[in-house]
């Protein structure tokens, strides 16, 4: 049996999404792909497994090197999401008694991954607030308001959304370089 | 990246940077890397992939190592001059300071 779910997470709290994926497959719901705003599951025996996600934006020829890697050291690529210019890879692998998988050992490491994401996702919401005067300076005179007020909203809670997630991608990077 | 940036990342580097390039005096993929790695620090630093790779990317771009060849989907890393001249900069700061331990009571 399949089933999907429709959950909001902002790439600022991407850990927030490996807790959510572990503890679906704890109730036997194992993830498959995230695809049309949802994720995807497919039913199995209820397990115990560790969910880790990476922004891979290297080059094409170095893909299969990266994920070579990572499967070297036990974890398998469950999915890919492409956004902007690189992708989300969603790995697994099964949890353990004593410690926890990780793929981030150091500090360096997952505050260069921060950077990476606050760095194309404002760069991205930059471009949503040069679009919103633009938007409403074709809309506006010719009095089509009903298409310029939703729009404004639209907008509105994009940049807002941004803003929050710049604000607290930074605040995880002070604090991590402290 | 100019020499006197790689002297304020690299010089003195992180305990990653280190290990990768003394791993990398001999040729070696990703993998290789890490168990190398965790035979020389009797399993105390065990690299997750995602840190390995972003350190093995970073390395590459700023030239202190290279891909020397390909084994299937895995690229060969090995240092680089640049590299090695780097690596001998921060034994010789770890002298120092193996140096100055002594003098700990």
């Amino acid at each position: 049996m399949k089933k999907s779910v429709y959950k909001f997470i902002t790439v600022d709290n991407y850990e927030k999404e490996e807790v959510f994926l572990k503890e679906m497959a704890l109730k036997g719901w194992q993830f498959t792909e995230y695809k049309g705003l949802k994720y995807h599951f497919e039913q199995s025996e209820p397990a115990n497994i560790d969910y880790r996600i990476d922004y891979f934006d290297g080059k094409k020829d170095e893909k299969d090197d990266y994920i070579q890697l990572f499967e070297d050291s036990g974890w398998t690529l469950v999915s890919t999401y492409t956004i902007f210019d690189g992708e989300w890879c969603y790995f697994k692998k099964a949890a353990q008694d004593k410690e926890v998988n990780e793929i981030f050992t150091d500090n360096e490491s997952k505050i260069a991954l921060f950077e990476k994401i606050r760095y194309r996702w404002t760069l991205y919401g930059f471009m949503l607030m040069f679009l919103i005067p633009f938007s409403l300076s074709t809309t506006l005179p010719r009095g089509i308001l009903f298409i310029s007020i939703p729009m404004v909203i639209l907008f509105s809670v994009a940049i807002i959304l941004y803003v929050k997630l710049w604000l607290n991608l930074s605040m995880k990077i002070k604090r991590m370089k402290r | 990246m100019s020499d006197e940036d790689l002297h304020k990342v690299y010089n003195p580097m992180t305990e990653t940077a280190f290990y990768v390039l003394l791993s990398l005096q001999e040729e070696r993929h990703g993998y290789g890397i890490m168990q190398d790695v965790e035979e020389l620090t009797n399993n105390r630093l065990s690299f997750g992939a995602g840190t390995l790779y972003g350190s093995l990317s970073k390395l590459k771009k700023d030239g202190l190592i290279d891909i020397v060849k390909e084994e299937g989907k895995r690229k060969i890393y090995q240092i680089t001059p640049t590299g090695k001249t780097f690596l001998q900069l921060e034994k010789k700061r770890i002298e120092e300071l193996y140096k100055n331990s002594e003098r700990i009571d």
